[in-house]
C-alpha cells in the first residue's frame, strides 16, 4: 500500500501535468475562462430560486446559498463518476507503453473535477456571505431585530431554518470545510477508479450510473428544500449523498460543524468506498490491460 | 547489474468472439447459464524460460503473431504473465507503440514534458533535455503547434525524439528502426546504435535481420509462443532464414563451406581480393557472389564492381547470414545486381573495408541476353487499373514520373500490368514505387502465369527498393518466376495495411548461357590479391 502510493507519487509530475493540461484546454477557447464551470451551477440557481419563490415563496436568502452549495457537491460526484468510466480508456496508449501505477489515471480525472468544485465552492461561500450581509443590513434598515425581520420574510419554511446562525456571523466555521473537502476528494478518485474499472469489464456501466444517480439525485435534498420531508426523513437518514452533501453545505449555510452523525456517516462512507477500490485495484490491476 | 529472468512463463489470453460484454448481457447469461459469446483462449506464450544479463544484447525474431511483441510486452510488465515468474532488476524503458500516446490539444513541447515525466524525468531534468529533443525531431516551430496538427510521420518523429532522450538501463524496443523519412532514418538509426551502446541490457524485436545480426549479439527465435531456438546472432538467423525460405517454396541456400575461401580481417591495413573476368562481349552481366556465413563476420561486407578499371557500384552483403539466390552446384550465390559492361572485362573487388571480417569466396558472372529491360509503367499500355479511389501523382523519382495510390480497403481496387508474347522461359519480376510514409507494410502483388496463380508477394512500400535501377528509378525483385503460358500478368490491389503504390513492373528473361565462376582459388594463385595502404 505505502509503496504503491509511493509509485504514484513518483510519477506526480506525469499526472500533475496531465490535470494542468485538462484544465487549461477546456478554458482556452472561452473567453469567459474560468467563469464558465460557475456558469452551470449559477444559472441553474437562478433558475430554481425563481420557479421556488413563485411555487413556494420560499427564502431566498436562504434558498440560495442552500441550492449552490448542493449542486456543487452533487455535481462533483457526479461528474468524477461519469467521467470516471472513461479515465481508463483515455489512458489506454499510456498504459501499453509504461507500467505506471493503474490509479493515476482515475486521480487524474479527480483532481480535475476537484478544481471545478472549489470554484463552485467558493461561489457558494460568497454567496452564503453577500446574503448574510444583505439580511443584516435590511434588518437594521426596517429598525427591528434580525430574527423578527427574517420572519416575517419566511412565510413557509420552518422555524429552525428562519432563525439560523450564518457564515457572516461565524466566518472561521468555513474551515470546517477542509476536511469535508479532503473527505469528499478521497471518494472522488475511490469513485471515478471503480467507475473506470466497471467500465472496462462492462461497457454499459455507464448508462446505468446515469440512470442510478437520477434516482439519487431525487432522493437527495439538493434542488429541493430538506424541511419539505419531514413525513419521510428517514430516507434522508439512509441516504449517504445526503449525509456528504450536508458536510459541505452546513458550515457554508449555518457558520457550524455538521451533527456528528452526518460527519461518522460521511467518513464511513468514504472509507467503504476507498477499500472497495483498494481491493478493485489490488485484484483487477494487473488484468485490466486484457480488457482494454 | 540489470537482469531479467522468465522462468516457465506462460500468458493466455481470454478473448470474447464478439467483443467486450454488457452488464447487461453477462447478467442474462447467469441467469439462463447459455452464452452466446463464449471466450477464446489464445495461448500467445508457452513455457518461456529466459535469463538475459546485464552486457547482452538480445534480439528476437519469428513469423507474425509468433508473440515477439508480447514476450517484450510481458518483460516490461505491461502483462502479466498467467503462470510461471518474472523477475527484474534495473530500470525499463521500452520503445514501443510509441507513436500512440500523445495528448492531441496539447504543444509538441508539452507532450515532450508528459512523456519525460512518465519515463521518469523531473522538470529540472527534462528541461535541460528540451531543447535538444526538440532539435533532433527537426519539427522547428511545429512544436509550438498542438499535435492534433501533427502528420503520422512527424508524430512519429517526435516520439522517437522523446524516447531516446532517456539514458536507459533496460532498454526493450520493438521495430521502431524504420522511423520517418530516408534521411530521419540514418539520424535514427545512429540514434538507435548510441543507446543501444549505452544500456546495460538490450532486447530488440524486428524483423530487419541485418540490423539485428549488427546489433545483437544473442537471438531468440521465437515460434507460436515458445522459445525455438536460442543462441549466437549468426547462427539463429541463418537458422531461421533457411526454415523461412524453406517455407517459401524457394531454393533452399547452403553454406558455402566446399569452396575455397579467403578470409580478410578488418584493420587499418586495406586488402582486397579482386576477381576480374576479361573478354566479354558488350552487354549486360548480372553478378553474384556466395560467401560462408558466420556470425562473427561484417554485416558490410563491401563489394565493388568495375567496368574495366571505372567503378560502378559498390554492394555492402550481411556475411552473417548466407546468401540467398540460386544455388549452383550446392552453393547459394546472391545477386549484387545487373550491369552494363562495355569495356570487355568486368572486375569484382572485396575488400576488408568493413565493421568486421569478411569472407571471399566466389562470383558468378551470368550474361543476360536481353539488353533492353521489358517495363510497363502506370498509364501506360498494358497498364490497367480497376476502382475509383486511384490518384494519380506526379513525383520526380517515379519511372515515367508518376505513380497511382489507391487507399487501404478491401481488395477492390486493382491495378494490372501485363507482359504478352513471352517467350516460355524463366522471368525475374519487378516492380518499383516512391515510398511514401503511409503506405502500405503488406501491398500484395499477384503474379499470374496466364490464368495460372503463380504467387503473391507482399512489400513494404514505406520503404525505397534497392534491388535494380532502371533509368534512375529502384526496383524490387520479386523473385524468379517461370511462365509457360506466354502471358505474365502482375496484380496490385489494395486489401494492405496502408495505401498501395502503382508504378512500372519490369521483368527480364533469365538467360541460361554458361555462367562465368571465379573462385577465391582462382585468384589467389594469380595474385591478385590487393593490398593498399590505408
Amino acid at each position: 500500500m505505502v509503496s504503491y502510493l509511493a509509485a504514484i507519487w513518483q510519477c506526480r509530475y506525469f499526472w500533475l501535468s496531465l490535470v494542468q493540461m485538462d484544465l487549461r484546454t477546456r478554458y482556452r477557447r472561452s473567453v469567459l475562462g474560468v467563469g464558465w464551470s460557475l456558469l452551470q451551477p449559477a444559472a441553474m440557481t437562478v433558475i430554481l430560486c425563481a420557479v421556488f419563490y413563485h411555487l413556494l415563496k420560499i427564502d431566498l436568502y436562504y434558498f440560495a446559498p442552500y441550492l449552490i452549495a448542493g449542486l456543487a457537491c452533487w455535481n462533483y460526484i457526479l461528474t468524477v463518476t461519469l467521467h470516471g468510466c472513461q479515465c481508463f480508456h483515455r489512458a489506454e496508449t499510456y498504459i501499453r507503453q509504461y507500467p505506471a501505477p493503474l490509479a493515476i489515471y482515475p486521480l487524474r480525472t479527480a483532481l480535475g473535477a476537484t478544481f471545478h468544485f472549489l470554484i463552485a465552492l467558493g461561489l457558494a461561500i460568497a454567496v452564503a456571505l453577500a446574503v448574510g450581509v444583505a439580511a443584516k443590513f435590511r434588518a437594521s434598515a426596517d429598525n427591528r431585530p434580525a430574527a423578527a425581520a427574517q420572519e416575517s420574510a419566511v412565510l413557509e419554511v420552518g422555524a429552525a431554518a428562519s432563525t439560523h446562525a450564518r457564515l457572516v456571523d461565524h466566518p472561521l466555521a468555513a474551515l470546517y470545510l477542509l476536511p469535508a473537502i479532503l473527505l469528499l476528494a478521497i471518494l472522488a478518485w475511490s469513485l471515478a477508479l471503480l467507475a473506470g474499472f466497471a467500465n472496462s469489464y462492462f461497457q454499459d456501466t455507464q448508462h446505468l450510473i446515469e440512470v442510478g444517480f437520477q434516482l439519487v439525485f431525487y432522493a437527495t435534498p439538493i434542488i429541493w428544500p430538506e424541511d419539505r420531508l419531514r413525513s419521510t426523513a428517514w430516507v434522508l437518514q439512509w441516504n449517504p449523498v445526503y449525509h456528504l452533501v450536508r458536510l459541505v453545505r452546513d458550515p457554508i449555510l449555518h457558520g457550524a460543524a455538521p451533527p456528528l452523525g452526518t460527519c461518522l456517516i460521511g467518513a464511513l462512507t468514504v472509507a467503504l468506498a476507498a477499500s472497495a477500490a483498494s481491493l478493485v485495484l489490488a485484484r483487477y490491476q494487473n488484468r485490466l490491460i486484457f480488457r482494454l | 547489474m540489470a537482469r531479467i529472468e522468465l522462468d516457465n512463463v506462460s500468458l493466455t489470453f481470454h478473448v470474447r468472439q464478439l467483443g467486450r460484454v454488457t452488464l447487461k448481457e453477462y447478467v442474462v447469461r447467469r441467469m439462463f447459464r447459455r452464452s452466446v459469446n463464449p471466450y477464446v483462449q489464445v495461448e500467445a506464450l508457452k513455457n518461456v524460460t529466459l535469463r538475459v544479463d546485464a552486457g547482452d544484447r538480445l534480439g528476437i525474431l519469428g513469423h507474425n503473431g509468433a508473440g515477439k511483441s508480447t514476450l517484450l510486452k510481458l518483460l516490461a510488465g505491461i502483462y502479466p504473465p498467467t503462470s510461471g515468474r518474472r523477475s527484474v532488476q534495473g530500470r525499463i524503458s521500452s520503445l514501443f507503440d510509441i507513436a500512440l500516446g500523445f495528448e492531441p490539444e496539447a504543444s509538441g513541447w508539452e507532450n515532450i514534458a508528459y512523456r519525460g515525466y512518465l519515463q521518469g524525468e523531473t522538470p529540472r531534468t527534462i528541461r535541460a533535455k528540451m531543447e535538444s529533443i526538440g532539435a533532433f525531431s527537426e519539427l522547428g516551430h511545429f512544436l509550438d503547434m498542438p499535435v492534433r496538427y501533427y502528420s503520422a510521420g512527424m508524430l512519429v518523429r517526435l516520439a522517437f525524439s522523446i524516447a531516446t532522450a532517456i539514458e536507459p538501463e533496460i532498454l526493450l524496443i520493438d521495430e521502431v528502426l524504420s522511423v520517418g523519412d530516408l534521411a530521419f532514418q540514418q539520424k535514427a538509426r545512429a540514434r538507435m546504435r548510441e543507446m543501444i551502446g549505452k544500456a546495460e541490457l538490450v532486447i530488440l524485436v524486428s524483423h530487419d535481420l541485418p540490423s539485428m545480426a549488427q546489433l545483437c549479439d544473442k537471438v531468440l527465435w521465437m515460434d507460436h509462443g515458445q522459445v525455438r531456438q536460442i543462441g549466437p546472432a549468426g547462427e539463429v538467423i541463418a537458422a531461421y532464414m533457411a526454415h523461412v525460405q524453406g517455407n517459401a517454396g524457394l531454393v533452399g541456400a547452403t553454406a558455402a563451406g566446399s569452396l575455397p575461401c579467403r578470409r580478410l580481417p578488418a584493420g587499418r591495413e586495406y586488402q582486397a581480393v579482386r576477381w576480374s573476368v576479361p573478354h566479354l562481349p558488350p552487354g549486360f552481366y548480372e553478378v553474384q557472389a556466395a560467401w560462408p556465413a558466420r556470425f562473427d563476420q561484417a554485416v558490410d561486407a563491401p563489394y565493388q564492381v568495375f567496368d574495366g578499371n571505372q567503378p560502378v557500384a559498390t554492394v555492402r552483403v550481411n556475411q552473417q547470414v548466407p546468401p540467398v539466390g540460386n544455388v549452383i552446384d550446392g552453393v547459394a550465390y546472391q545477386s549484387l545486381g545487373t550491369y552494363r559492361i562495355d569495356s570487355g572485362s568486368l572486375q569484382v573487388e572485396l575488400s576488408n573495408r568493413a565493421t568486421r571480417d569478411v569472407a571471399a569466396a566466389s562470383v558468378r558472372v551470368v550474361p543476360l541476353d536481353r539488353p533492353q529491360p521489358l517495363v510497363v509503367d502506370d498509364g501506360h499500355a498494358g497498364y490497367q487499373q480497376e476502382g475509383d479511389a486511384w490518384l494519380a501523382r506526379l513525383v520526380r523519382d517515379a519511372f515515367g514520373g508518376s505513380v497511382r495510390v489507391a487507399p487501404a480497403g478491401d481488395g477492390a481496387h486493382r491495378a494490372r500490368w501485363e507482359f504478352v508474347g513471352l517467350e516460355p522461359g524463366e522471368y525475374d519480376v519487378y516492380a518499383s514505387w516512391v515510398p511514401q510514409e503511409d503506405a502500405a507494410a503488406d501491398a500484395p502483388f499477384h503474379l499470374w502465369d496466364g490464368p495460372q496463380h503463380r504467387a503473391t508477394i507482399r512489400i513494404n512500400q514505406r520503404v525505397a527498393a534497392t534491388d535494380k535501377f532502371i533509368g534512375g528509378v529502384a526496383f524490387r525483385h520479386l523473385g524468379r518466376w517461370p511462365i509457360q503460358s506466354g502471358m505474365l500478368r502482375v496484380v496490385l490491389t489494395n486489401d494492405a495495411s496502408g495505401a498501395v503504390i502503382a508504378d512500372a513492373v519490369h521483368v527480364s528473361r533469365v538467360q541460361r548461357l554458361p555462367a562465368i565462376v571465379r573462385t577465391a582459388a582462382d585468384v589467389l594463385p594469380t595474385a591478385t590479391l590487393v593490398g593498399r595502404a590505408a
